[in-house]
């Protein structure tokens, strides 16, 4: 027990040493506590709203079918007259072999470096029709282990997906960074100058922003434990709830929503109809998750301050330990596997055996970090987003109250 | 949600009586009591907010100002263990925590103790004075590394680590001297 004590005594003795050295709370940590209470007040009272809503709906259709049944008798003498309830389909295009033969020789041509930039010319051409193809050659590629190919389809994915999200919310066909600002409460889109072309408000505590190939961005509220998923006009298309201080909202190829449920310990995919259909939950607290080309689920799991590759069994099949106050991970298109850590200030790139291979230091308080298709690593941070190159000059800067996540586009 | 020009959230709490200010302290002595728990300053930050949430929407912050002190450590030390998943030594280590807290800080949030550490720092000379000052960055820009206040006192690192431990005893014993 004077062990215990003792231990108390030196933690007290060190974070009285560092406030006397200026370490205070947020500077708008009191505006947080504001901004978030508010909103979980009118969360709630929406929730109650709803429920009203509800109750008023169920008994009103209760009332009418009642007085229908006894003008018209029962309904299967309807049935015949019945529409399909069923909302309409979008007629399908039918196949096109001379498209799917250019989507082709497009894919075949982007693993000849000469030819890469009339592949990429013309998949952006043909468009999103061609991601499927795209993505199964990324599949296909990992089993061959020819690195340069596989970025080279990684970029061209990457470039195609997003010229038709951007277009949807009326921005420019140049490079844009999106970024989520926690202390803000906001989510904005900039240009390369920094001018903020777009924005969304009122979101609280927001810590993860994305746009998804449906046009519409999906945004993980931290505070008030949601994800939700709007559109260019700021409606509300989908949401999530079922949450405690959600991380990282992702939305994967068939549609799913991958979320990290940070502070309820695991990783969630769910359907547009809200059904959880994969976890993973074993002693976990995950800051970041993302699926990979394989099928796997990359993790950062601060818990146990590792990064995990977790197998749809949910078996560990790769993992990097000693990953302090890890907040993010991405695999790269080479197969090394790009780390944040907080607390260290770092970004690092480890191979598969876990050896360091790229490192950037002295960055404050990073929550994210992405490799973009220029080679430059763009980093969220405490008081900015800054995109710094191989040999880590900055290149670019957007100053942000606190930047917890930023992706270019 | 809204997609229009920023706006100042508005304020829930407008109708109630509570001093501002006091609830401001009362954040900063929980956020202070959090790092004594071992949270970092960012972690602090979020768990303070946290925990204050939770105390708004309860209504603590109507209360009195000692049970609302109260409320707070607790939900922050709830939060706290939750995160750190740490088991019974985590806990053991915490109660140990809220003992210190309870005999130095509960009247005053530390204040106290914290003007008393200021006091023995400045007593302090020499590399003994000088260790602590680069360590922790008082005075100075940044925190330097092990390494670096090695290389400006002219030690091995090994050496630093030792002289800081007795820094921080002397300090310990300087702090508690100057209550009685």
């Amino acid at each position: 027990m004077n062990d215990t004590i003792e231990q108390a005594a030196e933690l007290q003795m060190d974070a009285l040493l560092h406030e006397l050295a200026g370490e205070l709370p947020a500077a708008d940590l009191w505006q947080r506590v504001q901004a978030t209470a508010g909103a979980r007040q009118s969360q709630t009272a929406r929730r109650r709203t709803r429920w009203l809503a509800a109750a008023v709906l169920i008994i009103g259709s209760v009332v009418v079918a009642t007085v229908a049944f006894l003008r018209h008798g029962p309904p299967a003498a309807r049935q015949a007259a019945t529409p399909d309830l069923q909302e309409p389909q979008p007629p399908r295009d039918a196949p096109s072999t001379e498209r799917d033969q250019q989507i082709a020789k497009a894919i075949r041509d982007l693993e000849l470096p000469a030819r890469r930039d009339v592949a990429i010319a013309a998949l952006l051409k043909i468009g999103e029709d061609s991601l499927p193809a795209l993505q199964q050659a990324q599949k296909t590629e990992l089993g061959r282990g020819r690195k340069e190919v596989a970025e080279a389809l990684q970029v061209a994915v990457g470039l195609i997906s997003t010229t038709a999200r951007k277009k949807a919310f009326g921005l420019p066909d140049k490079p844009i960074t999106l970024i989520a600002d926690y202390s803000d409460n906001r989510v904005v889109a900039v240009d390369d100058r920094g001018k903020v072309l777009w924005e969304q408000n009122e979101v609280y505590g927001a810590w993860d922003a994305e746009f998804t190939p449906a046009g519409t961005v999906l945004l993980t509220e931290f505070s008030v434990s949601s994800v939700v998923e709007v559109d260019a006009l700021g409606n509300v298309v989908w949401s999530y709830a079922e949450l405690k201080n959600p991380y990282r909202a992702t939305r994967l190829a068939n549609g799913h929503t991958l979320i990290a449920d940070t502070f309820a310990g695991r990783v969630i995919e769910v359907t547009p109809a809200k059904q959880i259909v994969w976890k993973y939950d074993k002693e976990i607290r995950p800051f970041d998750v993302e699926r990979l080309a394989n099928g796997n689920t990359l993790i950062a799991d601060v818990r146990q301050d590792r990064v995990i590759e977790v197998s749809p069994a949910g078996e560990i099949v790769w993992e990097v330990k000693q990953m302090n106050n890890v907040h993010d991970a991405e695999r790269l298109a080479n197969g090394n596997t790009l780390i944040t850590l907080r607390s260290a200030g770092k970004v690092i790139e480890v191979d598969h055996d876990g050896k360091t291979m790229w490192q950037l230091d002295k960055v404050s308080s990073p929550s994210s970090a992405h490799r973009l298709a220029n080679g430059n690593t763009l980093v969220a941070e405490n008081g900015a987003v800054r995109e710094f190159d191989h040999d880590r000059n900055v290149v670019w800067k957007k100053e942000m109250t606190w930047a917890v996540q930023a992706r270019r586009y | 949600m809204q997609t229009v020009a920023p706006t100042a959230p508005s304020d829930p709490h407008a109708a109630r009586t509570t001093d501002p200010a006091a609830l401001r302290r009362q954040l900063h002595a929980l956020w202070r009591y959090l790092r004594m728990h071992g949270a970092s300053a960012h972690e602090a930050d979020d768990l303070a907010q946290e925990a204050f949430v939770v105390a708004l929407q309860k209504g603590a912050d109507r209360a009195d100002p000692a049970a609302l002190a109260v409320f707070l450590r607790r939900t922050g030390r709830f939060l706290f263990l939750r995160a750190r998943a740490g088991g019974r030594p985590a806990e053991q280590l915490a109660t140990a925590v809220d003992q210190l807290w309870d005999r130095d800080c509960a009247h005053d949030r530390g204040d106290g103790l914290l003007a008393a550490l200021r006091a023995c720092v400045e007593r302090l000379d020499g590399r003994a004075r000088r260790a602590v000052e680069l360590s922790y960055g008082i005075g100075a820009d940044d925190p330097s590394s092990r390494a670096r206040v090695a290389v400006e006192l002219g030690m091995k690192e090994n050496g630093v680590k030792t002289l800081l431990q007795r820094v921080r005893q002397t300090l310990r014993e300087c702090v508690q001297r100057s209550k009685t």
